[in-house]
């Protein structure tokens, strides 16, 4: 199982917006039942974008700041982001359907 | 690397059984989808009692078992208990389950002896799983469309050739995905969409799925159970249940729509007037609770395929194919 790494406001600019690779954001909270499922889905994604990707999660109780700056308002929520910048949203939820997304999306 | 149930030890596993069963047999744990453990709360899952910790790492390493299969377990005997509301209870709900399903709790715990390598159990589960699936005596056999089938077959195949050692290429698995999001596209009936949403989920190779297949299979049961809980609502209901269900993959849809990159779910469907009313309407307190109800009614007709993979899993554990 892959690890998906935890980005808070206290790190955000360092290990996203300064990340080289776009990075997609995974906002979830630990009691959201969707996210939960969808974790699995997000850590396959991992090892199969490491070259073209990096992927974190925020939790979005902790972190209201970064909740308001991409306008969430109901989780899970994935977006990509390139310099801290949201580029896209990724709407499946399913891995074949995000891989397909993905590689539309990135270069 | 193969794994060592039990970590070898006899002393653990009798350990670990009369633990367990004692807070099992006393409905002092909850069956959940996910781990969940704390010394703090009361509430705790099965696999975490088993292995008394929430860190996935941790489980593998204090039980020699994997962890997706002790979702998968968790996850089946989910889908057959009903939880419902009670301010008197200690947890503040109960359960309400078949003994078939409850006594599997302990039985495929039971199943393991010391020392077995359970690493392959949910690999090979998946392609009997998708199977039974398959076969015309399932419920929403009906309402498959012929395309998935055909790719689900497509998907068995290669699993099984994976499992017989070979290796199959990148390429057959990205034809074979190509396929099964064409599939699932045009798969037409509302109360086919689960088998639909579950086979384009699964053309990846298994030792690749197998870790995600619980939450997958979670999904797939929660989504059966609503297609035959339907079946139990007024005539109104089933009619807005079936139209929030094609709703929903249009507003899937709408979500990828560049015109809408920025826009959040409520402001999708404020161009969608249609969906939005056929969405809202079964999201009324009232629809809601009898939805619930229905779902209390669906819920025993599950138990037969519930019971089925179950049985389908100690088989594997046991060795007994």
């Amino acid at each position: 199982m892959s690890d998906i790494t935890a980005v808070d406001e206290a790190n955000f600019d360092n290990e996203v917006v300064a990340s080289d690779l776009p990075v997609l954001i995974d906002f979830w909270a630990p009691w959201c039942a969707p996210c939960r499922a969808l974790l699995p889905t997000i850590e396959a994604l991992a090892p199969m974008y490491a070259d073209s990707l990096k992927i974190v999660k925020i939790d979005i109780d902790e972190n209201p700041a970064l909740k308001e700056k991409f306008n969430i308002q109901s989780i899970p929520q994935l977006y990509l982001t390139k310099a801290g910048e949201h580029i896209a949203r990724l709407t499946s939820r399913t891995r074949t359907q995000l891989a397909a997304e993905l590689d539309d999306l990135l270069p | 690397m193969p794994l060592r149930a039990f970590l070898g030890d006899p002393a653990l596993r009798a350990e670990t059984l009369k633990r367990v069963r004692e807070k099992w047999e006393a409905r002092q744990i909850t069956p959940f989808i996910f781990l969940k453990w704390s010394t703090k709360n009361p509430i705790a899952s099965l696999a975490g009692t088993i292995a008394e910790t929430q860190d996935p790492g941790q489980f593998v390493a204090r039980t020699g078992i994997t962890l997706e299969l002790a979702l998968l377990c968790e996850t089946l005997i989910n889908a057959g208990i009903s939880f419902v509301d009670d301010t008197e209870a200690p947890l503040g709900f109960v359960m309400r389950g078949d003994d078939a399903i409850w006594s599997f709790g302990t039985e495929w715990l039971d199943a393991i002896e010391v020392d077995d390598d359970v690493s392959d159990v949910v690999t090979r589960f998946m392609p009997a799983f998708l199977s039974q699936i398959l076969s015309d005596d399932f419920p929403l056999s009906p309402q498959t469309a012929s395309g998935v089938r055909a790719v689900a077959h497509e998907i068995i195949d290669l699993w099984t050739r994976e499992l017989g050692g070979e290796i199959v290429s990148r390429q057959e698995w990205r034809a074979v995905r190509a396929n099964a999001l064409r599939a699932s596209e045009t798969s037409g009936d509302p109360e086919g969409y689960p088998v639909a949403e579950l086979v384009e989920s699964l053309p990846w190779p298994l030792t690749s799925i197998a870790v995600e297949f619980p939450a997958i299979c979670q999904k797939f049961l929660n989504s059966y159970l609503q297609v035959l809980a339907v079946r139990f609502l007024p005539e109104q209901d089933q009619i807005d249940w079936i139209k929030c269900l094609v709703g929903a993959r249009e507003l899937s849809r709408a979500r990828g729509d560049a015109r809408f990159a920025d826009a959040s779910d409520e402001d999708i469907l404020n161009h969608l007037p249609r969906v939005k009313r056929a969405m809202l309407a079964t999201q009324q307190p009232e629809a809601v609770s009898r939805m619930d109800a229905a779902k209390q009614r669906a819920r025993p007709l599950m138990v037969p395929f519930l019971r089925e993979q179950m049985d389908t899993i100690l088989t594997l554990l046991r060795r007994d194919v």
